[in-house]
């Protein structure tokens, strides 16, 4: 029998899809050192730099190709690597509600 | 271009017991005794087993110091099953070590290390008459296990005009529990004296020593101290009974090593006793046990995993990073549970052996093995690792180059490193005709068609 109900990471899997915009929910905080505050949970979570990069381009508006392009741009990474890597951390960002599909 | 690092992010538990252990490594692991883990993993592959001959002196040397500066007579002899190899064995044995084997496969080695047949132990419940006549030849001390042993070996002897050196194996309550019971005579039920009454009783039988093993990785020191205080008073009680004096009392092993029990919020290292607190309990329990010093035994140890544990590490390589169903963070390694049997005790350190920045993740490693106990660590927080990451495993030495399995892949190298730096490969990986060599296939068998 299989499961009818969509799971979570196929509803997320959207938030991954290049065309889609994913937006930061409204009020969560972001420090300089890495450290983000949703005041709607109560949750804190600390990110990386490259980690705190994503969050500030997606809050500039940002699509999924753009950032991609402008960490490839600067970092040394592999596209499919960095694809592999974005797509775990857009993932991650959803599961924990810090950002939602626009 | 700046260097890249993949965007994590980790929430926090606040307030919340960490169980994947708060304390993470701050540095790489690079090198061991200053040959670079890299230049290891070149020449010898990962996964690959890495011996320092260094820390087993240096262990040894400590433990023998610890006993030997609080007890006039003090001999170790080395616990075959914990690491047979015979290079390690020979490390042992050059220190001064005796052998403590419990079947013929390990008496054999000894044997053929060079191991005079009278500094050999020979413990275990599965002797054959084969093994007891061997050992009787060779004037080996003979540990019996239970009554249909000492019978057999009585049978033995009497046939062969030898006297046999005997020790009995004795269980007891020492305050820990579950109790070891099932090996050897016990000594609340008065069953260890009726062995010894057998055995005073047999006219080609010496009854040399008296012996114990109480458990492993025990965190009492308090249970060696009653342990070595019975034994004390079951010599005294042969001593006025027979007129008869016990060579030896042999403690056996079970001594910690600094690994961390699985589900131990502590981290093994801090609390386990060091040495000279085992020594400490055993010694003062001998001591003072109202045994005349002119007639103290000589005291046998039989550690295992606290002399060996530290001095072995197993390198090897991240296979592959997923995320799991429950957005858990999983990493798989290149060796599991295979190579790594303690994974079942044992909540292992595991370090990267290349640099990484100061953020971590938690994370499930498994092994590579299709199977669902293939698990190295349940819970543990890590650098960032990518695939072809090296890793190296900490306090291996013990029982793994033992109780390695066969499975899906084959046993890879295992090097020593010696005092000097120079690297040494003491086992060769096994490859397909290793085990293809063992087998024979019928001719009928021998095509498809
Ligand atoms: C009789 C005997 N002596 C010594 C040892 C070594 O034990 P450990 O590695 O706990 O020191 C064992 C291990 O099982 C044993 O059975």
């Amino acid at each position: 029998m299989h499961d009818i109900k969509p799971p979570l990471q196929i509803l997320l899997l959207g938030a991954q899809n290049e065309n889609q915009e994913v937006k930061v929910n409204k009020n969560i905080a972001i420090s300089e050192s890495g450290f983000i505050f949703n005041p709607g949970t109560g949750d804190s979570f600390s990110t990386n730099s490259i980690g705190q990069e994503v969050i500030r381009m997606l809050n500039e508006g940002k699509t999924r190709d753009e950032i991609t392009q402008g960490i490839l741009g600067r970092y040394e990474v592999e596209k499919g690597i960095l694809e592999k890597d974005l797509d775990d951390y857009f993932f991650m960002l959803g599961t924990y509600h810090i950002v939602h599909n626009g | 271009m700046l260097p890249y690092e993949r965007p994590i992010i980790t929430r926090y538990n606040p307030g919340i017991t960490n169980k994947f252990g708060s304390r993470v490594d701050y540095f790489p692991f690079t090198q061991i005794d200053g040959v670079p883990v890299k230049k290891l993993i070149e020449a010898y592959g990962s996964p690959c087993f890495v011996l320092s001959e260094r820390t087993i002196r240096d262990t040894y040397r400590n433990a023998l110091r610890a006993f030997s500066t609080r007890y006039p007579k003090v001999q170790f002899a080395w616990s075959y099953k914990t690491n047979y190899l015979n290079a390690v064995c020979q490390v042992f044995h050059q220190e001064g070590a005796w052998a403590e084997v419990v079947s013929m496969f390990e008496y054999q080695k000894a044997i053929l290390n060079g191991v005079p047949g009278e500094q050999i132990l020979f413990n275990g419940p599965d002797k054959t008459a084969d093994d007891l006549r061997i050992a009787l030849q060779n004037n080996s001390l003979i540990h019996i296990d239970h009554f249909d042993e000492l019978y057999l070996l009585s049978e033995i002897v009497r046939d062969s005009g030898k006297k046999a050196r005997v020790a009995i194996r004795i269980n007891m309550d020492t305050g820990v529990y579950p109790q070891w019971d099932r090996f050897g005579f016990n000594y609340e039920n008065e069953t260890a004296w009726e062995a010894v009454q057998k055995i005073m009783g047999q006219p080609n039988m010496i009854l040399t020593g008296l012996h114990c093993h109480i458990g492993t990785y025990m965190l009492s020191t308090r249970a060696y101290h009653l342990a070595a205080t019975k034994l004390a008073q079951l010599a005294l009680r042969i001593k006025g009974q027979y007129g008869h004096r016990i060579a030896y009392i042999d403690i056996g092993g079970g001594f910690a090593s600094g690994n961390t029990l699985k589900g131990s919020y502590l981290q093994g290292s801090d609390i386990i006793p060091t040495m000279d607190d085992y020594a400490e309990a055993i010694s003062t329990a001998l001591l003072g046990s109202g045994i005349p010093t002119a007639e103290l035994p000589s005291l046998y140890l039989e550690a295992g995993r606290a002399l060996i544990d530290d001095a072995g590490y197993l390198l090897g390589s991240v296979v592959a990073i997923k995320r799991l169903s429950d957005g858990r963070r999983a990493t798989i390694m290149d060796f599991g549970v295979n190579l790594l049997f303690t994974s079942f005790w044992y909540d292992h350190r595991i370090t990267p052996a290349q640099e990484f920045s100061r953020h971590t993740e938690d994370m499930v490693v498994y092994g590579p093995l299709c199977m669902n106990i293939d698990v190295v660590r349940e819970n543990i927080s890590l650098p960032l690792l990518n695939r072809g990451d090296h890793v190296v495993v900490h306090r291996v030495g013990a029982y793994n180059m033992t109780q390695w399995m066969q499975f899906i892949s084959m046993r890879p190298n295992v090097v020593m490193i010696d005092c000097e730096g120079g690297v040494h490969l003491v086992r060769a990986r096994e490859t397909v005709d290793t085990l293809n060599q063992q087998e024979q296939t019928p001719d009928h068998l021998q095509k498809i068609q």
